[in-house]
């Protein structure tokens, strides 16, 4: 367990800076080496089905799913604690409203919401963090807006307020560096999901589109190809395992020290 | 229960009404339209396709009479399946889904809750660790993963099972599994965690001094008001089955629902994605809905 923060730092610097050791770019053609397995000359993990090198396509993937999700995170952080901050803040019937309508989100098919935008909107890589951070946002609104009503009537708050503090001030000064530490402990929890939202999209044509690639998109072409091929489908959907379990045990035993 | 019954319907029917009139708009603000094609049609064609469809209304117009079709059952003509209602495709995939998901929602529970009472059972325990996190693994694992993997193994690799397609009720076994495995996961330890909780309370504590067997203080006193967290999830459960469905059907290539979904999605066919997203709203609104009357019946404070 204590090896999970090496084994994340080991797949983010492989993907931003492996790609620059590897002699084939990920969208290049190699047409002597079409297919071939793992192992082979020039070709460390093999090639796909049109002889593109896939150590160089899952680092690639790899590097865009993670940037993707980093970004939908983000997004998803903003409007989160905005939402959170404001309605603990207020508190009262525009709290209840507030909660009311993150109660009725959350009770939606995100996934089908995030499709939806993308069909609309056409099936671009900005669209995809941005559709699904927009989606992602509730469990955070929720956790802020509880750490800001604990933390109002706290003395020092009552005391910026009593010394006459503007309530944009005390929110930006003395509420959101006090619940900077839970944002980011659910944000870390945010990525995994927000990983699999995305490779879920790619994996059906909807997300990252060609000739970029993802994980999402190389699990795919290795479904499509693994009665042949199985080590197309078997290496990319492993760093996706991984990836997803890393993230997810880091960000529960974050959060359960933060509740202990 | 009856003002419970009430409350909740009173809050589900806006909700649908709300995400059938925004899912339309959404729909119509959409750049490009089902009618370019790679090669432009000519003005007077386009024109007579644009108002055969009534896309040339007013939006208001539209809208009305999109919901007062739906409300006699008809989703309009397939904009990419030329000679289909949505209607028909509908009818077509929804026993499908409705089969694979009941079915894997069944092997869900059964997997979730014995797994839950056994890592319950010994709290604290290796068996208990071991199974937790086997259940967080579980949980891990995006079904279009698993389901490949299943597939080059038991279908590709050991020849057990059938690939793809829907010929026997055998097709269904992978396809079933794969998408109950992470529900199974977070339905485990939801009722570790509600069955842990309630066995450490004192009335389960008096059921044991007064000699139960260990059988009877679990399943007749302590299951019950363990399984309210279970309950609660129902809802999400669904609407995770209903997505998990999506990728599960195109992998093993099942004609359910979620394929005409992707496919829709894929093809810009309006009539058609709005179709299967408003059955799908509908369903996780009804699945809500039992959900809560489930939580009723286990915890009578929910009631008032």
């Amino acid at each position: 367990m204590k090896a999970l923060p090496a084994i994340l730092a080991l797949i983010i610097a492989a993907a931003l800076f492996g790609p620059l050791f590897l002699p084939w770019r990920y969208d290049a053609i190699d047409w002597s080496a079409v297919r071939v397995p793992p192992l082979s000359p020039g070709h460390v993990l093999g090639t796909d089905s049109v002889g593109r090198d896939l150590f160089a396509r899952t680092l690639v993937g790899t590097r865009v799913t993670l940037a993707v999700a980093l970004a939908a995170a983000l997004v998803s952080l903003m409007i989160g604690v905005g939402w959170g901050a404001l309605a603990g803040w207020a508190g009262g019937k525009v709290d209840e409203a507030m909660m009311r309508i993150v109660d009725a989100l959350y009770a939606l098919p995100f996934m089908f919401v995030v499709i939806l935008l993308m069909v609309v909107f056409g099936r671009s890589i900005v669209l995809v963090f941005i559709g699904i951070g927009a989606v992602e946002w509730l469990t955070m609104a929720r956790v802020v807006r509880g750490q800001v009503i604990v933390l109002k009537e706290r003395p020092f708050i009552l005391a910026a307020e009593a010394a006459g503090a503007p309530p944009a001030g005390i929110i930006l000064r003395h509420l959101l560096p006090n619940v900077a530490g839970i944002a980011l402990v659910y944000l870390l929890l945010t990525v995994p999901q927000v990983v699999m939202i995305e490779s879920f999209l790619s994996f059906l044509g909807l997300g990252v589109q060609e000739p970029l690639t993802s994980l999402g998109i190389l699990v795919k072409d290795g479904a499509d190809d693994m009665d042949i091929a199985p080590y197309a489908l078997l290496l990319p959907g492993g760093v996706l395992v991984l990836l997803l379990i890393t993230l997810t045990l880091l960000g529960e035993r974050l959060r359960d020290r933060m509740s202990a | 229960m009856r003002a419970l019954i009430l409350r909740r319907l009173a809050t589900a029917l806006p909700t649908l009404a709300a995400i059938l009139i925004l899912s339309f708009l959404l729909m119509r603000l959409a750049p490009g339209g089902p009618f370019d094609g790679e090669r432009p049609l000519d003005p007077q064609t386009r024109a007579a396709l644009t108002s055969a469809y009534g896309l040339d209304q007013p939006l208001p117009v539209q809208v009305t009479r999109y919901v007062g079709r739906i409300l006699h059952g008809d989703f309009g003509p397939s904009l990419v399946y030329r000679d289909f209602t949505v209607t028909d495709l509908v009818a077509q995939g929804l026993p499908v889904s409705l089969m694979l998901g009941g079915l894997a929602m069944l092997l869900a529970f059964a997997i979730g809750l014995s797994v839950g009472l056994a890592a319950a059972a010994h709290v604290g325990s290796r068996l208990d660790r071991v199974l937790m996190l086997a259940m967080t693994l579980l949980t891990a694992l995006p079904t279009f993963v698993t389901g490949p993997l299943l597939v080059l193994l038991f279908a590709l690799g050991l020849g057990w099972l059938p690939v793809s397609g829907l010929e026997s009720p055998r097709h269904l076994i992978l396809p079933v599994i794969a998408l109950a495995l992470p529900v199974a996961g977070a339905i485990a330890k939801l009722a570790r965690a509600g069955l842990a909780d309630v066995l450490a309370q004192d009335h389960i504590r008096t059921a044991r001094a007064r000699g139960l067997s260990d059988f009877r203080v679990l399943f007749v006193h302590a299951l019950r008001p363990a399984l309210v967290p279970v309950a609660s999830y129902a809802g999400p459960a669904a609407a995770g089955l209903l997505t998990g469905a999506v990728v599960i059907e195109t992998v093993f290539a099942l004609p359910g629902l979620g394929r005409y979904f992707v496919q829709g999605a894929l093809n810009r066919d309006y009539p058609l994605v709005l179709a299967v997203v408003t059955l799908y709203a509908a369903l996780i609104i009804l699945f809500n809905f039992f959900a809560d009357l489930l939580y009723g019946w286990l915890d009578p404070r929910a009631r008032g």
